[in-house]
């Protein structure tokens, strides 16, 4: 259960996604501070506090995911995540369109709390957001 | 040995017709570099093989000259011994003749010496028998001893018995004349026979130099004296013979010691002997044995010492040929005669001593008759071995050959084969290659369906959302029209990314596999028939009974449930039932899924298994046209084929089958 003055970060490259995340959000009801990244080097950054970013402090309760991002895919943020002794308790959830096993199996490898397959239609989303996000 | 050459030939033709790269003079031709047969030897060694029947003709020759030339010079030998002994026999016999003769004259001399009154009467009575039973005596005389001074006193006396006795001798004209005086007389007192030598009566023997000198040896030697040869004229013929004296003394040893005399020669014993005539008494007493007889003094020159010649009584008074040597077999032998020595030469006569050719002949021939057969026997032998060994010959050629053939042909087979496996393998590495090929194209196709796919859902799923935010949004704005088409812009987008999904889950099969693991197949369809929830009025149900196996549960279920759906989404009708049922078929599982619709037309049978084909209209919801394509490809990427079985208005049955895996037990 995410407290209501606990920060998100999205880590996503797509306008829409972030639009749709947003609006999940909203539609949900939850007003909690987001941050958002669009690479996963940005939300490195972010999170430790360099290259110019801001540190997000208190670190934020949860990141959302995105696996296929420029510069630094979702799975290498997470090695490079899990591999820093300050930022390796961070609760995650992975958001990816892909459903491929192997994509799965790698996020899983990195001990996500979740894998969550984006649908295709925003009503679904916004109910799983709502899911996700109380759990 | 038809069978394996046509066999060949087809190989060859085999290999002509589909190998060109085959090369046939590449295979070992080694039949023409061997020799074969007989012809293949060296004609010298032909005749080494004969070299045993040379050996036997040339060693049985030799041994025949040297049998011939041994019993030849036998022969000879035995010729000469015979020859030898006749000329022994003889002379012996001719030796005891004159021994004989030599006794008489002896008999004569001990009668004279016996008594010193011997009378003409007496002398003559002593000696006739005497003369009788010895040939070859001439003469027999008794010549006193005169002193000159007694001269006319002996006359006188002589004259008592024989009035006209006086001393003569004979002159150079050889007419007998009377003496004249000498200091010492040799006057032939007695000689017998009488009439044959009446000229001899009264000779004066010491005018006569051979005599004297005779008579006066034996006066010295006081015993037997032989002259040397001398002429005899015996019925008015010259004969050759010898003079033998014996002296006869008067004094000497009497029986008493003391009446010693003075000895004196009183005369000789003479006895003149005719060579020729005792040789021929002797050799009376013996066949006639081919064999001449020269006598001769041991004087030199021969020619003056010739005493007799006996010539064989076989030559039948041919004279022998000078020329002919009479095989040169002579014999010569020393005899004595009183003092002297005579040598006795032996000829043979031609005819008699010839050596018996004819055996040597017979044995010569027998032995090259002997030789011949033997020569000819070996010959044969050789011939025989020579034959066998041609057959073996031949035999052994015509086995090389065939081996060498059996050779040819199992390197013609080997490499043929070798061709074979270099093809095998360039075949399997070309289509190992082309399987890698193809499966990097599927993988590569399978990629980019998945990235592709991938790709669209974002901006899809961009556009679906954008465009409900607008119709949420503006929802009082908007009109009617607006809002439908907004509808369908959604729809549209939304089979749109059921095409991808489907086109995602198409490129999975295959790349993707679940664990195999024990499925119950009746269990996994009452689930899939569960989540299908089928509208009111289906049913789906198993027929029969549904095996266990070890199966990719994911794929198999997403066989069953594109199926099913598929009857479900197409049946035509407001109520319906699909029919699931299994039998096992020789190693496979054959499922049939049959529903009782409206059926599809034969000509559409192939068609519906092709991705993106739907016989639905484009706007009919939820048809991507992947389902069937999906199930065609999963089964056949596990063995299995699939069929549609249907006609128009009769339903249709979907019948695949799946290849039973190795530790499922049918049940």
């Amino acid at each position: 259960m995410l407290n209501s003055d606990e920060s998100i970060l999205l880590i996503e490259d797509d306008r829409v996604d972030i639009m749709t995340v947003q609006r999940a959000l909203s539609k949900n009801s939850f007003d909690n501070p987001l941050f958002i990244a669009r690479t996963g080097l940005e939300a490195l950054h972010m999170l430790r506090g360099e290259k110019g970013h801001e540190k997000i402090d208190p670190p934020p309760g949860l990141i959302l995911l995105d696996l296929n991002l420029p510069k630094m895919s979702g799975i290498e943020f997470l090695r490079e995540l899990r591999a820093d002794p300050q930022l390796s308790e961070q609760r995650i959830i992975v958001l990816t369109s892909s459903n491929e096993p192997k994509d799965r199996d790698a996020a899983f490898q990195y001990e996500v709390d979740d894998y969550f397959v984006k649908p295709h239609s925003f009503g679904e989303f916004s109910r799983a957001m709502a899911t996700i996000l109380s759990l | 040995m038809t069978a394996p050459r046509n066999r060949r030939n087809s190989l060859r033709d085999r290999i002509r017709s589909g190998v060109d790269t085959l090369r046939l003079s590449t295979l070992p031709h080694r039949a023409e570099s061997v020799p074969v047969g007989r012809h293949g030897l060296a004609p010298a060694s032909i005749w080494w093989g004969y070299f045993p029947v040379v050996l036997v003709a040339f060693v049985s020759v030799l041994i025949s000259a040297t049998i011939y030339i041994q019993y030849a010079s036998w022969e000879r030998k035995q010729v000469e011994l015979a020859f030898r002994e006749a000329s022994q026999d003889r002379i012996l016999v001719i030796q005891r003749e004159i021994a004989s003769a030599l006794g008489v004259v002896q008999d004569v001399a001990s009668f004279m010496d016996a008594s010193e009154s011997v009378g003409r009467r007496e002398f003559r009575r002593f000696v006739g028998p005497a003369l009788k039973r010895q040939a070859g005596i001439k003469a027999l005389q008794w010549v006193p001893v005169v002193e000159g001074a007694e001269h006319s006193e002996f006359i006188q006396s002589a004259r008592r018995s024989f009035p006209p006795f006086t001393i003569t001798t004979i002159d150079q004209s050889e007419n007998v004349i009377e003496s004249g005086e000498r200091s010492l007389y040799y006057p032939v007192l007695y000689v017998q026979p009488y009439q044959e030598n009446k000229s001899l009566l009264g000779l004066d023997l010491g005018q006569n130099a051979v005599l004297l000198q005779l008579l006066r040896d034996a006066e010295r030697e006081q015993q037997l004296q032989v002259s040397p040869g001398m002429q005899f004229e015996v019925e008015s013929t010259e004969r050759n013979g010898i003079a033998v004296a014996i002296p006869v003394f008067s004094g000497g040893v009497g029986i008493d010691a003391d009446q010693q005399e003075e000895i004196r020669i009183r005369g000789f014993a003479v006895g003149l002997l005719v060579v020729g005539d005792i040789v021929e008494r002797a050799l009376e007493s013996l066949l006639s044995g081919g064999v001449d007889l020269h006598f001769t003094q041991d004087v030199l020159p021969e020619d003056e010492g010739h005493l007799y010649t006996h010539l064989s009584r076989l030559r039948e008074g041919v004279p022998p040929d000078p020329e002919n040597t009479d095989l040169g077999m002579v014999h010569r032998q020393q005899i004595s005669v009183g003092n002297r020595q005579w040598q006795v030469t032996t000829h043979a006569v031609a005819d008699r001593f010839k050596r018996d050719s004819w055996g040597s002949i017979v044995i010569l021939l027998s032995a090259i008759l002997i030789s011949g057969l033997l020569t000819i026997y070996v010959a044969t032998l050789v011939g025989r071995g020579r034959r066998v060994r041609d057959e073996v010959e031949e035999r052994t050629s015509q086995l090389s050959t065939a081996i060498q053939a059996l050779n040819r042909e199992v390197g013609e087979r080997r490499s043929a084969e070798m061709e074979l496996q270099s093809l095998n393998e360039r075949l399997e590495h070309h289509i190992a290659f082309r399987t890698a090929e193809a499966e990097r194209r599927a993988q590569y196709l399978e990629q980019f369906a998945y990235v592709a796919s991938h790709d669209l859902k974002a901006p899809l799923r961009a556009v679906s959302n954008l465009a409900e935010w607008i119709e949420e949004d503006l929802k009082e704005k908007l009109d009617e029209a607006s809002s439908e088409q907004l509808a369908l812009l959604r729809d549209r987008v939304r089979r749109m990314h059921d095409l991808i999904e489907g086109l995602l889950e198409y490129s999975r099969v295959g790349r993707t596999s679940d664990a195999e693991q024990d499925v119950d197949i009746g269990e996994l369809i009452e689930e899939i028939a569960d989540s299908l929830s089928p509208p009111r009025g289906f049913k789906i149900k198993i027929q029969g009974v549904m095996p266990v196996m070890r199966v990719d549960r994911l794929q198999i279920g997403q066989v069953f449930a594109n199926l099913i759906s598929n009857g479900l989404k197409h049946h035509g009708g407001s109520k319906g039932r699909i029919r699931i049922s299994c039998e096992a078929v020789e190693g496979y599982y054959l499922f049939s899924v049959c529903d009782d619709g409206r059926g599809i037309a034969p000509e559409y049978h192939d068609k519906i298994f092709l991705i993106f084909q739907t016989l639905e209209p484009s706007d009919f919801e939820s048809s991507t046209g992947i389902g069937l394509a999906l199930v065609k490809k999963i089964v056949e990427e596990h063995g299995g084929t699939i069929r549609l079985e249907s006609a128009v208005g009769e339903g249709a049955c979907f019948r695949f089958s799946w290849p039973v895996p190795g530790d499922t037990e049918v049940s």
